[in-house]
């Protein structure tokens, strides 16, 4: 019969439910003003995730969703493309912003940079003379 | 016992949003977990249709608690 729905279907329908439902509860945690709303809504959060992760793997196990590996062209291609930019990379060129010590700085830290190059016009006033 | 007193407008919007998304999963799984064939996709459908309704209540209690009485909106 055309109109009834199968195993798949079903399954299918549940995963969208689950994941639909993620994006709403994840949606209402980024709003909550008030911690036991929001540690409340974390807990249902994680059930919804759960029950995501538990349809698919009945589907997976069932052959409804067959996952493909990534190309391996196209993943060496990102890999050498990622690490020539990674290689490139210089935060605000070479003038004052590297890190002498060669220790690891987060994204926050780099982009802060020293103190004494807080001030922008201090860059400016040697383009000038120069 | 009231811990949810001083909800915000946009937590109780989508906190009601939240209990119309789970009361409906709730109904679907009850009529899908008697259409499936493979008895264990209709047990955990009916694993499912626990957790959801749970949910709902939980979230609907909350509003309660927020004295913005959740009960009215449980019902989709």
């Amino acid at each position: 019969m055309m109109n009834r729905l199968d195993d798949h279907d079903i399954l299918a329908d549940c995963l969208e439910d689950a994941k639909w439902g993620s994006s709403s509860y994840h949606m209402a945690i980024m709003e909550a003003a008030n911690e036991p709303v929001r540690n409340t809504l974390l807990q249902l959060h994680n059930d919804e995730l759960m029950l995501q992760k538990n349809i698919f793997e009945m589907m997976h196990q069932r052959g409804l969703y067959p996952v493909e590996p990534a190309a391996r062209t196209a993943t060496q291609q990102q890999t050498q493309t990622a690490f020539r930019q990674d290689q490139g990379y210089q935060p605000y060129g070479a003038t004052g912003y590297a890190n002498p010590q060669g220790t690891h700085q987060s994204m926050y830290q780099a982009n802060q940079g020293p103190q004494q190059n807080m001030n922008p016009n201090a860059n400016m006033g040697n383009q000038q003379q120069s | 016992m009231h811990h949810f007193t001083g909800m915000s407008q946009a937590e109780k919007l989508a906190i009601t949003e939240l209990i119309r998304h789970e009361n409906l999963c709730a109904k679907k799984c009850s009529i899908y977990k008697e259409q499936v064939q493979d008895p264990q996709i209709k047990s955990a459908l009916g694993q499912m249709q626990n957790i959801k309704q749970q949910h709902s209540n939980t979230l609907g209690s909350m509003l309660q608690q927020a004295g913005l009485s959740g009960g009215g909106t449980q019902t989709v």
